[in-house]
């Protein structure tokens, strides 16, 4: 029950990058933002706690850049934007995103789940 | 237990337990939660009820520094590319972000910084700011000075050119009081121990206090270096032309008027000052403008989709 727990968890987070930077190719969203966008999906199923970590390893590799921006309350807020290393990936990531979607789904095709 | 859980007390935690990852990379990381923070306790109402939220849904400090760990991984960080005898060595081409990591590092403890190009060891005099109080451990900037102003940036290029001017003024001045040969090397009790023609020993000290400035900060500014970079060759040449320029002047005092003493090895030592100064006074035009920038930016327009 952990176990399949932790390995749901994994390919959440390889997900989740690849949804942030689909998110971001919109336009730029600050940190709160990008988790309420993912939050509606349940199959996601992420918190601040998953998303801000992420955003720290997308910013560091260089695929999103960030900006202050002024908010119409309070401090002024971290924006993100894709980056165009960014743009690049999440062409090359949803193109093998979809193929191996399509050759797990064949796959799993008549298997028992509850096996 | 969850007693008087804020924001800063999180903060300090999720640093705590982050302690195995770079200081650079964990000073970034936990800046970009403050951030994102912020804007999230803001958005629900600004109240302790909306930061108590904020946090819950952050899970433990703990849990969050876990996922920062697996996020961030074992890879990239302002390490040394490699060691030879214990001795750090780098030898990948400088960029601003990565001169900045060693030379000014508020965010990084360590005072000695292994180098950006080369052999050996640098000052971060970052950590020095920091412990003299003039600069705080978050104040770094995501693309280091880059924010700087135009009166800062012509005033870093300034230091290097009028210094190297100073040295040619001087050697021009005192050409025909000086002998033949001149000292070319000084022992540390600050006497000459070798000396050379003086055309080749003053022409040497001259071309490399002006020529060298000259050089590198035209050339990049013909090659559109960025702002940060340019900044960062100006603190560096500075210092080069301040050495250069005083190496000059003792050699002419000592020959022209006898000045001899141990205190011009202390007088080589604290111009090491300079680059600090002007390190420190940079990244405070820098983020300055990079806050006040961000609050005049026009507040954005929220596409409704």
């Amino acid at each position: 029950m952990g176990d399949a727990d932790a390995r749901t968890s994994q390919f959440r987070k390889g997900a989740v990058e690849l949804a942030i930077l689909a998110l971001l190719a919109d336009g730029e969203l600050y940190g709160a933002e990008i988790v309420d966008r993912l939050a509606v999906l349940p199959g996601l199923a992420v918190t601040s706690g998953t998303v801000y970590p992420l955003l720290s390893r997308l910013k560091k590799t260089g695929l999103v850049d960030s900006v202050w921006r002024e908010s119409p309350v309070g401090p002024p807020r971290k924006y993100y934007q894709l980056a165009p290393a960014g743009r690049r990936d999440l062409a090359e990531m949803s193109a093998s995103w979809r193929g191996l979607s399509s050759a797990i789904d064949s796959l799993l095709q008549g298997v028992d789940t509850r096996g | 237990m969850a007693e008087a859980m804020n924001t800063a007390r999180y903060l300090s935690e999720v640093r705590r337990a982050l302690a195995t990852l770079p200081a650079t990379e964990r000073d970034e990381a936990i800046l970009e939660l403050e951030a994102n923070l912020r804007a999230d306790v803001e958005r629900r109402g600004g109240n302790p009820a909306a930061e108590h939220a904020a946090l819950v849904d952050l899970g433990t400090p703990a849990e969050y520094a876990a996922n920062v760990l697996e996020a961030l991984g074992a890879d990239v960080s302002p390490q040394p590319q490699g060691r030879v005898l214990g001795m750090p060595y780098d030898f990948r081409v400088p960029t601003a972000s990565s001169v900045m990591d060693r030379i000014w590092n508020p965010g990084d403890p360590r005072i000695i910084m292994p180098r950006t190009w080369g052999v050996g060891w640098t000052v971060n005099f970052g950590a020095i700011g920091v412990k003299l109080g003039l600069t705080r451990p978050d104040d770094v900037e995501e693309r280091p000075l880059e924010h700087v102003s135009n009166t800062a940036l012509s005033a870093a290029i300034a230091v290097p050119l009028v210094l190297g001017v100073m040295a040619a003024v001087l050697a021009v001045a005192f050409w025909a009081k000086l002998p033949a040969e001149v000292p070319m090397h000084f022992n540390a009790a600050g006497a000459p121990d070798d000396w050379a023609p003086k055309a080749g020993a003053i022409g040497l000290l001259v071309a490399l206090a002006l020529g060298l400035p000259v050089l590198v900060l035209g050339g990049s500014l013909v090659r559109g270096a960025s702002r940060g970079m340019l900044a960062i060759e100006a603190t560096l040449l500075g210092l080069f032309s301040l050495l250069t320029t005083l190496i000059l002047g003792y050699t002419i005092a000592n020959v022209v008027a006898g000045v001899e003493g141990w205190w011009f090895g202390l007088l080589i030592l604290g111009s090491l000052a300079l680059p600090g100064v002007m390190f420190y006074l940079l990244a405070r035009s820098s983020l300055q403008r990079e806050w006040s920038a961000a609050q005049a930016a026009p507040s954005r327009k929220r596409d409704a989709k």
